[in-house]
């Protein structure tokens, strides 16, 4: 049995370079080179490789180096693929070898391996591409619906302003009564769409130059119990604010405002009558923490996992569109803070948010991060 | 008169790389996505008056995660195609990325992007603005579709004439 005729049954196209740099194939040619056809090319004298696989003008550079270096390793090129003039497809990998003194170069065909690399390829490239189309139909959704809840609120705002000016007139008993119960029923759906817009504008967003200059803690926590004192006395509730520490934190006004009213809005369904709604806040390291503290039941074992998660609801279903919290946790994790619930050994529940705090820039920042360490944190 | 260039294209995955290739040597265009491994080479003949062109078109994997368009084997290259997916806007970010990765390694040399799938123009992510800031960069820019046909002649003449130094 002659070897070269063996290697050439195994596929192997042998060349040997020359001193000038061309190539000749040594022994029999395998089948697929003579069905490949290269017209340019007579095997039998020396011919520039480059000429008969172009892929080799990558490889070849890479090849002249390590036959140069004086361990001589093999070097491997990746596979790649030439077409005759008929379309079929020849998967091909080359060799760089010096045997005995002599630089060769081997050249394979590889369709099986070829054939491997390729299904998982096409299999990790389908599901990228997948997913990139999935991803692209939820935007396209959440555009939609957010243009629709937007929409909906709309007229939602004229017809508070017409049921306001109807509390304006003298109205007989049961008609009082009947305009109550509308505007409480339209201002409800108006925080449902709010809660909704929230959600969307915050779960696109990112942390903003003005988050990162940071807002008077303090003074939004006097805004918010000052606009929610009604809702509590409504509900027979009362809130009980403080100690609250005097801190900038990295956060925006107007979302800070819209996350603490969830937290206490949230306390308020879940508190029995007469009871108190706690909020306060405190230092801990470089961080804010406010917490919300409520009477109720507490949270549910089987909810925990979920509770910041979207539409996260236990089995006795409360009012609200179950994004409240999620909202809260997208919104301070946006500014790098983070959210947490824990049991009350008392009874009920304390939901908290961690801020940072804001860095102080100026003097007056000083000031305010001398006051931060001013009001430690309660004993628990 | 007989000239060879070696012509690279290249873009990110799915683009439509080889099927633009398809189109222009076979007059073929399959819907199914076969992805490229490594480079695929074929040549094609363009005739100029008394000159031809043989292009050796390097078809090259797409660039992404799992594979990245090699250095090496842009050597030699007298021109390339950078093709981007009309229907895809994140590919034309790859394309700008590919573009001065290419600038650096070859030079300045010659390339004609090709805003791919023009077929499915109600379906394009690629706004007009987009498309004018590419012509701002200098870009030679062809709208093509592999699956019609439509440019794609255009683009590879517009490519050969560059390399052959003609205005097309």
């Amino acid at each position: 049995m002659k070897l070269e005729k063996l290697l050439a049954a195994w596929g192997a196209l042998i060349l040997e370079r020359c001193s000038d740099g061309r190539f000749v194939a040594r022994g029999a040619l395998p089948a697929w080179c003579r069905e490949l056809k290269r017209r340019a090319v007579s095997w039998d004298s020396p011919f520039d490789a480059e000429e008969a696989f172009p892929f080799l003008s990558a490889f070849l550079p890479e090849a002249e180096a390590e036959w140069e270096s004086p361990e001589g390793k093999r070097l491997d090129s990746d596979l790649w693929t030439e077409t005759d003039r008929n379309g079929e497809e020849f998967h091909l990998e080359a060799s760089a070898v010096v045997v005995d003194g002599v630089r060769v170069l081997v050249i394979m065909r590889n369709d099986r391996l070829f054939l491997i690399g390729q299904k998982l390829l096409q299999r990790a490239r389908d599901l990228r591409l997948t997913h990139g189309s999935l991803m692209k139909e939820i935007e396209n959704k959440d555009i939609l619906v957010h243009s629709i809840v937007h929409d909906l609120a709309s007229p939602l705002h004229s017809i508070l302003g017409v049921l306001s000016l109807l509390t304006e007139q003298p109205l007989g008993p049961p008609s009082t009564e009947w305009v109550r119960l509308g505007i409480e029923a339209a201002t409800r759906q108006r925080e449902m769409i709010a809660d909704i817009l929230d959600v969307y504008s915050s779960e696109s967003g990112v942390i903003t130059p003005r988050a990162e200059g940071g807002v008077e803690l303090a003074s939004v926590i006097d805004e918010v119990v000052a606009e929610r004192e009604p809702v509590a006395r409504r509900r027979n509730l009362h809130i009980l604010s403080g100690p609250v520490v005097s801190a900038r934190v990295v956060a925006e006004e107007t979302r800070l405002f819209r996350v603490l009213t969830n937290l206490l809005d949230n306390a308020f369904r879940h508190s029995p009558l007469g009871a108190a709604v706690k909020i306060g806040a405190y230092s801990e390291d470089a961080s804010v923490v406010v917490s919300v503290e409520d009477e109720g039941p507490g949270v549910a074992k089987e909810v925990m996992p979920r509770l910041f998660e979207k539409f996260a609801r236990g089995k006795e279903r409360t009012p609200g569109t179950g994004l409240g919290l999620f909202y809260c946790r997208i919104t301070v994790e946006n500014w790098g803070g983070g959210i947490g619930y824990e049991p009350r050994d008392e009874g009920g529940a304390r939901f908290w948010i961690r801020l940072r705090a804001a860095a102080p820039s100026s003097r007056r920042g000083a000031e305010i991060e001398r006051k931060v360490g001013d009001v430690e944190a309660p004993a628990r | 008169m007989r000239r060879k260039a070696k012509v690279c294209l290249i873009g990110a995955t799915a683009v439509g790389k080889s099927s633009l290739v398809a189109r222009y040597v076979s007059s073929i265009f399959s819907e199914r996505y076969k992805t490229t491994i490594g480079v695929k080479i074929e040549t094609h003949a363009v005739s100029r008056g008394e000159q031809t062109l043989e292009l050796v078109l390097w078809d090259m994997s797409g660039e992404d995660e799992f594979q990245n368009v090699q250095p090496s084997y842009l050597r030699g290259a007298s021109g390339y195609l950078l093709v981007i997916d009309g229907t895809r806007r994140e590919t034309c970010d790859v394309a700008v990325t590919l573009e001065a990765r290419v600038r650096e390694t070859l030079g300045t040399v010659p390339f004609v992007a090709v805003v791919n799938k023009s077929d499915l123009t109600a379906a394009w992510d690629i706004r007009p603005g987009d498309l004018e800031e590419l012509g701002k960069r200098g870009w030679s820019v062809v709208l093509a579709s592999a699956k019609t046909g439509a440019g794609v002649e255009a683009a590879f003449d517009r490519l050969a004439d560059a390399i052959l130094g003609r205005k097309s």
